[in-house]
């Protein structure tokens, strides 16, 4: 093998590396057991603000149904998982004390205005484009490790951004953010 | 006077009736808040401001203003309507009614003064427009001012502590404090601008 080719070769395979490796970190979905975990991400605050909301989609591709029971967060003191609805002009919060329920073959949309994860009693405030750790818990796929990415403060999923365009983030992005816009 | 004098002088009679009738109806100001909402909503206020002092209602006078209430603990609803509001704000900045919307106003008041104090609000809403300004009623205060705003709010207990529920709409006031509508955060962005230019072009 001649030295340029066997150069070239390196130089291409560390460019497959590298592309590899870039697609990781913005691919940003996870897969446990019969679940899939799109795009786990959470909104800059606003300082002084101890909450925020976090976001995520769960499918759940097999023939049983699984239940999200807890989650926690590396930036807040706890994590709840919450359902809000807008009734009657007021916006309503409650606890799900017994977790989210994943039907079979459901897609599951942790999304502002509906069901969503809250960090209460943030110990930092969080910064667009951070990214914190997670956990999520569920019945019976068990437990799994998840990275929130933190989006600007006005960001919609499905807009593309309040302030930024999100599609060159990937595949598995597309995916999440192709929810309809409200 | 013949019968043919009588019906003239009767119709023009009429004529002058339907006028005066019209001219009444014209200069009468329309009561806004009567339209928009069975009972009144708004009326005098006085409240501390979370950078110090007080505002009163009273010195809003000229200016048109819209009227908030949520917390700092508020996770979607709160920074997402003052962000919204803080971009809305910008763009009419750059527009025809931006004279007009350089005076006007948007107070954020909380409905969780046990948790937001005045500094806490006030450095919470230094992340938007600098035209919000916060008021930190004393919790005593607060089911006076809930009822004088048709406004909803309520402790919710949690496993970890409590969430508010409350209304969401930002109600919105003309330069004479006559209530004119709201906003809401669940319409899209040209509705609530749309809103807002009506309520500045008057």
């Amino acid at each position: 093998m001649s030295f340029t080719r066997r150069a070239a070769l390196i130089a291409a395979a560390t460019t497959l590396t590298i592309a590899a490796f870039t697609g990781l970190s913005h691919a940003h979905s996870y897969k446990l057991g019969d679940l899939e975990i799109g795009h786990p991400w959470t909104r800059a605050t606003a300082p002084s603000a101890r909450v925020a909301g976090g976001f995520l989609t769960i499918t759940n591709t097999g023939t049983a149904p699984d239940r999200l029971l807890s989650a926690t967060f590396a930036g807040s003191a706890s994590t709840e998982v919450h359902e809000m609805a807008h009734e009657g002009g007021v916006m309503k919060m409650r606890e799900l004390p017994k977790g989210l329920e994943i039907k079979p073959g459901q897609k599951v949309e942790l999304k502002p205005g509906g069901f969503h994860l809250m960090f209460m009693g943030l110990s930092a405030g969080l910064k667009e484009n951070d990214r914190l750790r997670g956990v999520l818990v569920f019945e019976k796929a068990g437990r799994i490790e998840v990275d929130f990415k933190v989006e600007s403060m006005g960001y919609k999923p499905g807009t593309g951004g309040a302030e930024h365009d999100h599609s060159a983030d990937g595949a598995n992005h597309g995916a999440n953010h192709g929810a309809k816009p409200k | 006077m013949t019968a043919m004098q009588l019906i003239r002088y009767g119709a023009w009679a009429a004529v002058a009736a339907l006028g005066v009738l019209v001219a009444v109806v014209l200069m009468t100001p329309p009561k806004t808040a009567d339209l928009a909402q069975p009972g009144r909503i708004g009326g005098p206020f006085r409240l501390p401001v979370a950078t110090g002092g007080e505002l009163d209602s009273a010195t809003l006078r000229g200016q048109p203003y819209g009227l908030f209430f949520g917390f700092t603990n508020c996770p979607d609803i709160c920074p997402g309507t003052l962000t919204e509001l803080t971009q809305l704000l910008d763009e009419l900045d750059k527009g025809p009614l931006a004279a007009k919307v350089r005076a006007f106003r948007i107070l954020f008041i909380t409905v969780d003064p046990e948790r937001d104090t005045a500094p806490m609000l006030a450095s919470y809403l230094s992340a938007f427009d600098a035209r919000v300004t916060g008021l930190v009623p004393e919790l005593p205060a607060l089911p006076a001012l809930g009822k004088q705003f048709a406004a909803f709010y309520e402790k919710v207990p949690t496993s970890s502590g409590y969430t508010m529920n409350h209304t969401s709409a930002v109600y919105l006031f003309d330069n004479e404090g006559r209530f004119s509508g709201t906003l809401d955060i669940t319409e899209s962005k040209a509705n609530q601008r749309a809103k807002l230019e009506r309520l500045l072009a008057r």
